[in-house]
């Protein structure tokens, strides 16, 4: 079964709980130089009463074509069969940042000791049957884990919601 | 890696790892949320923690803060012993670790000879946590005095003060069935993230919400239907503005005025005056939105307006409070289903469904003919609503003597950086004869302490909290306390038996006691309450049948007070009995206002500013201001910025964003570096509650030059 980790942005507050939830469950220390596998980010886009602020966290997409796994000259990332989560082993790590260039998000990030760590789903959770640590901090419900059929069904109802509203506006407008 | 070595490194609770999920609470913040926590424990350390599912209130979640715990429990400066000052205040050189009883003894016999000189020459002072304070407060009563004073002296105690005022008891109202929210100062997407995915799902369901607010918050952004934005301070305009629109339109509910309401003429007279164009000129909020967010609260029955306690941190902080609250008296909102319904307290702040002894565990051995509370004869209406010191006299008292000397002090997590001129109480802690700090971390109080007793958290004691008004939960410790760390409440219990106060059930410890208090809870097995993997509920707890309140309302005129009789004693000291606004005016030297302490996500006053999980999410003490005015200062964000006041002046990091209205500056509090409250003035305080203004304090600002930054 694959698995997808999907941010609602429209309950997203950037709070950083999920940043610090991974931080417990990976062991990051960011005193000692470790950078975080997720982030929280508030953008910014005009000013006074026209500003707009969005909330978004992100990590690593493990996406379908992975260029991260084709990177790494040393082969620690791959994808894990049962959960479908892009996973690594570092311990042979070489710090060459390979992976980070690849990546079209930058979603690799590197610990104090210069090797490369990155969200992998929680995918030893999820395959025993727990929540990865950010979905389950998550107090806004932002952060969801669902199998890729819930995930189409998720987005097919949310499309046929949208496009209902849509047709709303245009019925009160005739 | 084997697969061992996998299910170790994801944490997976078995036997094959010997990682153990054990139930607690998280008590970082208190006592709003205190959310059930699962510790993943592995040879008596902590690993992990995440939130304990089907919880209540909680439900698994845990905030920003929360989630930081185990980082917080493991901090480095955690006091590990009783230690002993044998060298000069504010240093830890000045410190030699001794033992508990050497440590209880010292602090028992210095507060002996206190009590016989004179039992109000001592204080039993209280920071943040609020877990233990009806314990420290029967301990004040033993010891023989009423000077027990809480942190709730700046937080929390005005708004019931105003409630008190207007209904005669404290209220509360969550957003489940209202389909009208007026977010009036508060953004709890955030601070109280319960309440905050209530408004959600307003939000989600098609409901209306409106947020009021200078800052330009999460809530604003992106659960309101409409959003106004006051000039700090001006909210009482804003809401008389509203009353009056409300009233000419004859949308208030003049039935239930006649029946439950006292002064509706005055108050009506009174918010004639505040004419929608006046009261634009004023707050700088359009008069069309004004107007509008009136007619939305009035015309849905449903409609509430809630207020945010931080309405009440400026001069004129309770008036402000009480104008909202007046609003839901003229529309009738008050104990029906969506409305206001009075909040039984039952224990340490929170609610459990039933009227517990608390408050007979605390009065039952206070003593008689005490000399006036710190703060009481400054502060009259809070001498008559609380039962304790306001402690923002408590510095003036020690350095002055009046109306007359403080010698002694107990500290239970005191922080310094929670009183205007903070320096000004270790200053003030150098002039005492003897004081004691119990904390969980070495703060700036401990230095300037005789003794320091470390304390532990909520990870490694038994606690009870009540929850959803029918919950009671009973912790027990998930790990050992770190070093020799004590739970406050044995420290309590133990302090009351060396000093011989004759108090048995005190002596007898924290279980004890809260069989006591708890009693009329019905709960029979305590033990199987520990044992229990949820928060169980308790037999005589019971729904609030509302309308309950409207039969016997408990102000001295027997009504929902608008013009308030409590109030009215103290005409002749210049209070007002209408929740009059008084317009405050920046001196031409100080433009900015600042408003400090709006919650971060990742800061609770200062005991996260420690904790490298939740300080790496802001690292620098910084004020937010707008682009506008990072202009006109020539800042961009990362920049040094100097804020001074006529008190004092400090230098903290620009951040440079929108959330910050023009002229108004943004900083959070307790930051050791760049402390805000540096620059409060320590007389700048509301008349009516003696609460300081951090919401509203006329401030300079430039960009550092090179000498300002140390």
């Amino acid at each position: 079964m694959r698995y997808v980790i999907d941010l609602n942005m429209d309950r997203c507050i950037a709070c950083g709980a999920c940043v610090v939830a991974c931080m417990d469950q990976n062991d990051i220390e960011p005193q000692f130089g470790d950078h975080p596998l997720r982030s929280s980010v508030v953008m910014e886009h005009g000013r006074g009463s026209e500003a707009k602020m969005s909330y978004m966290s992100f990590a690593c997409m493990h996406c379908e074509d992975s260029p991260c796994i084709r990177a790494c000259p040393v082969g620690c990332i791959q994808r894990d069969e049962a959960t479908g989560f892009v996973v690594y082993d570092n311990a042979r790590c070489i710090g060459c940042h390979s992976c980070s260039m690849a990546c079209p998000f930058s979603a690799p990030a590197f610990d104090h000791n210069g090797k490369m760590h990155k969200c992998d789903g929680c995918y030893m959770r999820v395959a025993d049957g727990r929540l990865p640590a950010c979905v389950k901090v998550c107090p806004m419900n932002a952060l969801t884990l669902y199998t890729e059929e819930e995930y189409e069904k998720y987005q097919r109802e949310k499309t046929a919601a949208s496009l209902s509203a849509a047709a709303d506006i245009v019925r009160g407008k005739q | 890696m084997t697969e061992l070595e996998k299910r170790l490194k994801a944490k997976l609770p078995g036997d094959d790892t010997g990682i153990e999920i054990r139930h607690t609470m998280c008590d970082i913040c208190t006592p709003g949320m205190q959310c059930g926590v699962d510790a993943y424990v592995k040879d008596g350390k902590i690993i992990k923690l995440e939130g304990t599912d089907n919880f209540p209130v909680s439900n698994g979640k845990l905030c920003t803060k929360g989630a930081s715990g185990r980082q917080y429990l493991y901090r480095e400066d955690r006091i590990r012993t009783p230690m002993k000052r044998v060298g000069p205040r504010g240093s830890m050189d000045s410190f030699e670790p001794i033992s508990w009883d050497e440590a209880l003894d010292t602090i028992a016999a210095a507060f002996l000879k206190q009590r016989q000189a004179d039992p109000d020459g001592a204080v039993f002072l209280t920071g943040y946590p609020k877990w233990y304070r009806p314990f420290l407060q029967r301990l004040a009563h033993d010891f023989g005095t009423r000077n027990y004073i809480s942190e709730s002296s700046t937080c929390h105690q005005a708004e019931v003060m105003s409630y008190n005022t207007v209904f005669g008891t404290q209220m509360m109202c969550m957003p489940n069935r209202a389909r009208t929210v007026i977010a009036w100062g508060s953004n709890s997407l955030v601070n109280f993230y319960a309440m905050g995915q209530g408004m959600m799902r307003l939000h989600e369901s098609g409901g209306t919400l409106i947020s009021i607010d200078p800052r330009n918050t999460q809530t604003a952004q992106m659960l309101a239907d409409l959003y106004l934005r006051p000039k700090a301070g001006t909210d009482g305009a804003l809401a008389h503005c509203m009353a009056r629109h409300i009233i000419h339109l004859g949308l208030h509910d003049q039935a239930f005025i006649d029946r439950y309401v006292h002064g509706f003429e005055q108050y009506r007279d009174y918010v004639e005056q505040f004419t929608p164009e006046k009261t634009e000129a004023i707050t700088g909020v359009p008069a069309a939105d004004i107007l509008r967010a009136a007619e939305l609260l009035a015309k849905d029955p449903t409609g509430v307006a809630i207020p945010s306690n931080s309405l009440t941190h400026r001069v004129n902080g309770l008036n402000t409070h009480r104008s909202v609250l007046s609003l839901m008296a003229i529309l009738g909102r008050v104990d029906g289903p969506s409305f206001y319904l009075p909040v039984i307290e039952t224990f340490c702040h929170s609610g459990g469904g039933f009227e517990s002894r608390e408050k007979e565990f605390i009065n039952s051995v206070r003593p008689a003919n005490c000399k006036p509370l710190v703060g009481h004869e400054r502060f009259p209406l809070w001498a008559d609503m609380v039962n304790e010191g306001q402690g923002m006299d408590l510095i003036h008292q020690i350095e002055d003597s009046r109306p007359y000397p403080i010698h002694t002090l107990a500290c239970f997590g005191v922080n310094n950086r929670m009183y205007p001129e903070s320096k000004r109480f270790l200053k003030a802690m150098e002039k005492l004869d003897f004081s004691f700090a119990a904390d969980i971390f070495w703060t700036d109080v401990c230095l300037y302490a005789d003794i320091v007793l470390p304390a532990c958290t909520s990870y490694e004691r038994g606690e009870v909290k009540c929850y959803a008004n029918r919950f009671v939960n009973f912790t027990r410790p998930a790990i050992q306390p770190l070093y020799e760390s004590r739970s406050d409440t044995d420290i309590i219990c133990e302090l009351a038996r060396r000093m011989h106060l004759g108090d048995e059930l005190l002596e007898a410890g924290y279980d004890a006691c809260i069989r006591y208090i708890f009693e009329p809870s019905g709960i029979q097995d305590w033990e199987a309450l520990k044992d229990a993997p949820l928060p169980m509920a308790a037999p005589n707890a019971k729904d609030y049948v509302p309308g309950t309140y409207l039969k016997s309302i408990p102000t001295p005129s027997g009504k929902i007070e608008l013009y308030s009789e409590a109030v009215a004693k103290y005409a002749d000291r210049g209070l007002d009995p209408l929740p009059v606004y008084i317009p405050e005016i920046n001196p031409p030297e100080y433009p900015f206002t600042l408003i400090t302490g709006s919650r971060l996500p990742n800061a609770i006053h200062s005991r996260l500013h420690n904790v490298p999980w939740a300080r790496s999410l802001r690292p620098d003490a910084s004020v937010d201001l707008c682009a506008a005015d990072a202009e006109k200062l020539d800042v961009k964000t990362g920049d040094d910025i100097v804020l001074s006041t006529p008190i004092d002046a400090i230098t903290a990091k620009a951040n440079v964003t929108e959330l910050a209205a023009p002229g108004e500056l943004l900083m959070f509090h307790g930051y050791r570096e760049a402390n805000v409250n540096d620059l409060i003035d320590i007389d700048r305080l509301d008349p009516y509650t003696g609460f300081p203004c951090f919401k509203q304090l006329p401030c300079a600002a430039k960009k550092a030059k090179k000498e300002d930054v140390s």
